[in-house]
């Protein structure tokens, strides 16, 4: 009787469904990786953050990184050390002022008088004396233009080119895509960088793919820039942490005359920076 | 259990010594007796549909003055998930980017702050979107506080007391627990998030629903053994009610840091469960 007694007291202990008093909670913090990209407002020429790019994926392109950009608009980028939009229109009309060489008893001078890249009803200059070695022509036919990127990630950027308007595939590869760098520092307008670092450890210059390259080659979307590190070096203000990336556009050698005639060439190139 | 079978032995060996006494008396003896163990019930809500859930039932079957030694017994094998402060949301960890990580815009031009967590879920991702912003020299981008709210709800007949463990998870370090802090910021106790409690309720410290905090603002770091946080010295249930009537919610908090995380501070992730055990000292 006894054992049968001990025997039911074990198996209640066994099948009681007891458990422990617990509450489980979970304190979990994440910062997601963010790129803010900016530049200016095309109609007021304010400073404007127009990307704000959030990584929620891991893709290795562009195309395929998965990552979120909150802001529905795009960045324009602007003419390098200014503010100034460097808009579809100016991308084309920039670069090609004349030069005027060997002008009897002048130096060279370039027929865009006012400075602003076009030569055009806002320009004048004096009368000057020909000779036999008088050249008009283009010495060099350079667009360049910028943006500026904060980051507290590696970032990369992928970019297309795409021909605007009557531009032919002979002039897409007439055309050169250089990559200037990275200008850690300085005051285009809005002072930048002082909290900032390159986003390529190995400096301005490091991280760049696919240099001088033809436009006809970046026809599909392409790897240009492999960063390694964020750009905030240091606590400071949205400005403090960002860097200018320099970008510059070459028609062939640049070296044109009137016998090459009027012609207009040009194309839209997107930048899409992302977290891999 | 162990004091009714005590009384039943001394019973039987009162009825042995009365039934080796010498002379035999017509007596006849009965017991009868009552108990109600204080009981606390704990509930949140069901991670998986949303819905109130009770999942800790704490009978008082000891006397330890720590829940490691309380001796009480939980009728329900399954553990409690707290839930979103104010609401039935679930706040369990599969929820991968929990709340308090959004980023401030700060000081743009034009227009006044703005949380880049526009839809207000607490995570700052696809689902959200806002205008481009002007910039000026001061402008920032930081985390402003990082903070998560959750709750859970609690009725008892008995006083209570809580202790709390922290663990880290996944590869958060051991100095992220130390930057990591746990708030009880008060009891609640009455209000509707989704069900109406505590109208029949009381504070389960009499001093007030702050009262009877314990090194409230903890490290992780210093929770990863079992520390109280809370000793409660009445009981919930002030009157006659349902047991959501007689409840109260206790709001925790957790914070990283100071919050102020900008774009120097990089992308992290820290993580840590947090549990809370329930029991009568």
């Amino acid at each position: 009787m006894q054992w049968r007694v001990i025997l039911c007291g074990v198996l209640t202990m066994v099948f009681q469904p007891v458990g422990d008093a617990n509450i489980s909670d979970n304190a979990h913090f994440k910062v997601n990786g963010v790129v803010v990209v900016w530049s200016a407002d095309p109609t007021t020429g304010a400073p404007l953050a127009a990307d704000f790019i959030v990584d929620t994926g891991t893709g290795s392109t562009g195309a395929t990184s998965g990552d979120t950009d909150e802001i529905a608009e795009n960045v324009t980028a602007v003419v390098t050390g200014t503010l100034e939009t460097s808009g579809p229109n100016g991308s084309i009309v920039q670069g090609s002022p004349m030069t005027i060489n060997q002008a009897t008893g002048s130096n060279a001078f370039s027929t865009d008088s006012n400075g602003d890249r076009v030569m055009d009803a806002n320009d004048a200059f004096s009368a000057f004396g020909l000779r036999g070695i008088t050249r008009t022509g283009v010495q060099q036919m350079e667009v360049q233009s910028s943006f500026y990127v904060a980051s507290s990630v590696p970032f990369r950027i992928d970019t297309v080119a795409t021909p605007v308007g009557a531009t032919t595939t002979a002039q897409m590869a007439q055309m050169r895509f250089f990559v200037d760098g990275v200008t850690l520092s300085g005051d285009d307008g809005v002072v930048f960088g002082g909290a900032a670092q390159y986003p390529n450890s190995g400096g301005a210059n490091a991280g760049w793919r696919n240099n001088n390259s033809q436009f006809t080659q970046l026809m599909t979307p392409t790897l240009v820039f492999v960063g390694n590190q964020r750009t905030a070096a240091s606590r400071g203000t949205l400005t403090d942490q960002s860097v200018r990336l320099d970008f510059r556009y070459r028609y062939n050698t640049g070296n044109f005359s009137l016998s090459d005639g009027v012609f207009e060439a040009g194309a839209e190139f997107v930048y899409t920076v992302y977290i891999p | 259990m162990l004091k009714p079978r005590l009384a039943d032995l001394f019973l039987a060996i009162a009825m042995l010594c009365l039934v080796a006494a010498p002379e035999a008396h017509a007596d006849i003896i009965d017991s009868a007796r009552f108990k109600v163990d204080g009981v606390v019930v704990v509930w949140a809500a069901d991670p998986n549909s949303g819905e109130t859930i009770v999942a800790d039932f704490i009978i008082d079957t000891g006397t330890g003055s720590t829940a490691a030694t309380s001796g009480d017994i939980d009728l329900i094998a399954d553990d409690l998930l707290t839930v979103v402060t104010g609401s039935l949301e679930p706040a369990d960890e599969n929820v991968a980017n929990r709340q308090g990580s959004p980023l401030i815009i700060q000081r743009p031009l034009g227009t006044g702050n703005f949380n880049t967590d526009t839809n207000g879920d607490g995570v700052m991702d696809a689902d959200d979107g806002f205008d481009a912003f002007q910039l000026r020299g001061n402008t920032d981008v930081n985390t402003r506080r990082m903070e998560i709210y959750s709750s859970f709800y609690v009725a008892s007949s008995v006083p209570f007391r809580i202790d709390s463990l922290a663990t880290p998870i996944g590869a958060t370090t051991a100095d992220q627990m130390n930057r990591m802090r746990a708030y009880l910021d008060q009891v609640t106790v009455s209000g509707d998030d989704g069900i109406a409690f505590g109208s029949a309720a009381q504070l389960p410290n009499s001093g007030g629903p702050t009262s009877g905090r314990r090194l409230n603002g903890r490290r992780f770091s210093q929770m990863l053994t079992p520390r109280n946080i809370f000793r409660g010295n009445q009981r919930t249930a002030a009157s006659r009610g349902s047991l959501a009537d007689q409840s109260v919610r206790f709001d925790m908090r957790y914070r990283y840091n100071s919050g102020n995380i900008d774009l120097a501070d990089g992308a992290f992730e820290a993580e840590a469960e947090i549990i809370y055990t329930v029991y009568i000292p």
